[in-house]
């Protein structure tokens, strides 16, 4: 079979930037979100960039898709995709999906791929957020697919697919496959592209699927039934017992590591 | 209802140490709920390997051989355990939060119906339900997870986190298991492994490593990590995103998918801890860490931290160093 118009969705996800600013809630059941900055998982802009490369190389269409608990930092990821190449996009926003993990995640995503019939379904390795690492995998078993994770690279031939897996400590395994199928982007796998000024002003009038979950049949109930079980409390972990802080000017602290390391090394 | 199920991770005839690792928490766990500790060993002519688990000392190590899988592939481990957890209904099933574990467990799960807590750092069953513990947000924070575990529950374990089991006695008994894959069942087939090609230096042998991350910023201020290197006499590491971008050689990246790493000093400048990185380089000697957020997670591995700007702290180390050597 000789695929011509290859349909290509791509998972995407909007995650906070952490450094600096980490304070729990007042249920201590998650971190405080309001004033963080919100943008593209980097584990799905090399997802992103990989299915536009692909469509480049063989035609076919690019559909992004999206959930979450905030309407407004949804929209603004899939406007940035939008302006690195998607050609499509549905989002659900529902608050209900705060309580999601990745089992639940997954059952949403596969309500509403499934109608799109894709040849190919990327998405990232893991989300930088909940670091769950398991939505691909859930994703594939639940549309019936194959699925390669962590890979470095893919090479698409026909509708045959061979995919490169990052194993640990330098080690790949190449595996063969076929299309439909889901493939979970590692980083490094390409170059994600900027998205230039004029192509982000050509998204903001793209239209949008948007679904609340009542559409899709989906309950606050059932999300809960989909999730492992319940966060009973959030903590920060505690540091080595050894670790001292180094305070003072920089001029001071160059100092005292001048110190600690010329007894260990000059 | 009655045991603990390990999924022993294995590679070219060798054992990884997840699995020990996971028996010496799957014993906790058995002893807290008055359960077996079962090992479950999948493969082709693999009884070698199940006879060496035995030695570290479950309650019984099962045997799952069939051609089919010879090689991994997440659908031959799919369908083999599907056929034994149904079967014997685990409490909890324990797979490595490895690239293997984390390309079969998730699919196994869904498939089987199951709860799935994900890179596990600890686990404890308080009156039979699970308390999983994880972390978040990279490592910032850790999070106490109850789970419905009422029909059975599948849990990936972070490696290196617990010590693994050393032999002992009784050791137990390997019993076959059938395990049927049918050839249809295999929809990815395995080509070949691939080594990472290496041609410069091996920080693995290196005495000081100065490992730089993203907040290096930029290829250019490399150099300033290089010269405090130099003094040192040791050599440039790096975490992921600076080898995914091509400012260091893949050869330098400290970490799970880059080398394992044990120098006498190992300096993290810029590099926030993610475990992935964390795995390559906790046991160094001696950790120095300088990062402008007080609260990343390289601090709790470290022995001395700066909370600084690095820009503002390693010329000026540099600088006293040169000194000092005159
Ligand atoms: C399957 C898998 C395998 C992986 N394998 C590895 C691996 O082998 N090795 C690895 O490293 N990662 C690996 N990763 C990636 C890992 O999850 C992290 O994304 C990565 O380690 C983050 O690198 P970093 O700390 O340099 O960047 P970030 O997490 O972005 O941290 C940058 C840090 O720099 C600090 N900073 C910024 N500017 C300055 C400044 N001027 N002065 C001081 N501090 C500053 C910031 O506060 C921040 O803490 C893997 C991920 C996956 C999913
Ligand atoms: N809310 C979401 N919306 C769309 N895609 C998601 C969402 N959460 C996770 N994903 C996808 O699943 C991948 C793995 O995420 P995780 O299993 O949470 O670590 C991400 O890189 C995304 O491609």
């Amino acid at each position: 079979m000789v695929v011509s118009t290859l349909k290509i969705v791509v998972c995407v996800k909007t995650v906070p930037s952490i450094e600096e600013k980490v304070e729990l809630n007042t249920e201590e059941t998650d971190i405080r979100k309001e004033n963080l900055v919100f943008g593209i998982n980097e584990w799905d802009s090399y997802a992103l960039e990989e299915a536009v490369l692909i469509k480049e190389r063989t035609g076919g269409t690019v559909t992004v898709v999206t959930l979450g608990p905030d309407e407004t930092h949804l929209e603004r990821l899939v406007r940035e995709c939008f302006a690195r190449g998607a050609d499509e996009a549905t989002m659900v926003a529902d608050p209900a999906l705060r309580s999601a993990d990745g089992m639940a995640t997954a059952k949403i995503l596969q309500r509403v791929i499934e109608d799109m019939s894709p040849d190919l379904v990327l998405t990232g390795v893991q989300s930088s957020d909940d670091g769950y690492g398991q939505v691909g995998g859930a994703l594939a078993h639940m549309l019936g697919m194959p699925h390669v994770s962590a890979v470095t690279r893919l090479d698409l031939k026909d509708d045959a697919v061979l995919a490169e897996q990052e194993l640990e400590g330098g080690l790949y395994r190449v595996a063969r496959t076929k299309i439909p199928s889901l493939f979970a982007i590692q980083t490094g796998i390409n170059t994600p592209r900027y998205p230039s000024l004029l192509k982000i002003r050509a998204a903001m009038r793209r239209e949008i699927k948007k679904f609340e979950l009542a559409e899709l049949g989906i309950s606050e109930a059932d999300i809960r039934g989909w999730s492992a079980g319940r966060i009973r409390k959030i903590f920060f972990p505690k540091a080595s017992t050894e670790l001292e802080f180094i305070k003072g000017t920089p001029d001071e602290v160059a100092t005292r590591l001048s110190e600690i390391v010329a007894r260990m090394v000059l | 209802m009655s045991e603990i199920l390990v999924v022993a991770e294995h590679r070219k005839g060798a054992i990884r140490d997840v699995t020990y690792e996971m028996i010496t928490k799957g014993r906790e766990l058995a002893e807290q709920g008055d359960l077996d500790l079962c090992v479950a060993v999948l493969g082709d002519e693999v009884g070698s390997v199940a006879d060496e688990i035995a030695k570290r000392a479950p309650d019984k190590v099962l045997l799952g051989e069939h051609e089919a899988l010879r090689e991994y592939t997440h659908d031959g481990y799919e369908t083999a355990l599907a056929s034994i957890i149904r079967e014997r209904t685990p409490v909890v099933t324990m797979v490595g939060h490895t690239a293997y574990g984390t390309d079969f467990a998730p699919s196994l799960a869904a498939g089987l119906g199951l709860p799935l807590v994900s890179d596990c750092i600890d686990l404890r069953l308080e009156d039979g339900v699970l308390v999983a513990t994880r972390q978040f947000y990279q490592g910032r924070v850790n999070a106490e997870i109850e789970v419905d575990n009422s029909r059975g529950s599948i849990v990936t374990v972070r490696p290196t986190e617990f010590p693994p089991a050393s032999p002992a006695e009784p050791k137990a008994k390997v019993e076959s298991v059938e395990v049927s894959v049918g050839p249809e069942a295999v929809r990815t087939e395995f080509l070949e492994f691939r080594e990472l090609e290496t041609a410069g230096v091996d920080i693995s042998q290196a005495a000081v490593l100065v490992a730089v991350g993203r907040g290096i910023g930029e290829e250019e201020n490399l150099s300033v990590a290089q010269a405090l290197a130099d003094l040192l006499g040791g050599v440039l590491g790096a975490s992921r995103p600076v080898t995914d971008q091509g400012w260091l050689p893949k050869e330098r990246q400290v970490g799970q998918t880059g080398k394992t790493v044990k120098p006498k000093l190992y300096i993290a400048l810029g590099i926030s801890g993610a475990m992935q990185h964390i795995m390559g380089m906790k046991s160094s000697d001696l950790i120095i860490a300088i990062n402008k957020d007080p609260k990343a997670p390289i601090f709790n591995y470290a022995h001395y931290g700066v909370v600084a700007d690095l820009f503002d702290v390693v010329p000026l180390w540099t600088e006293k160093l040169r000194e000092k050597k005159g």
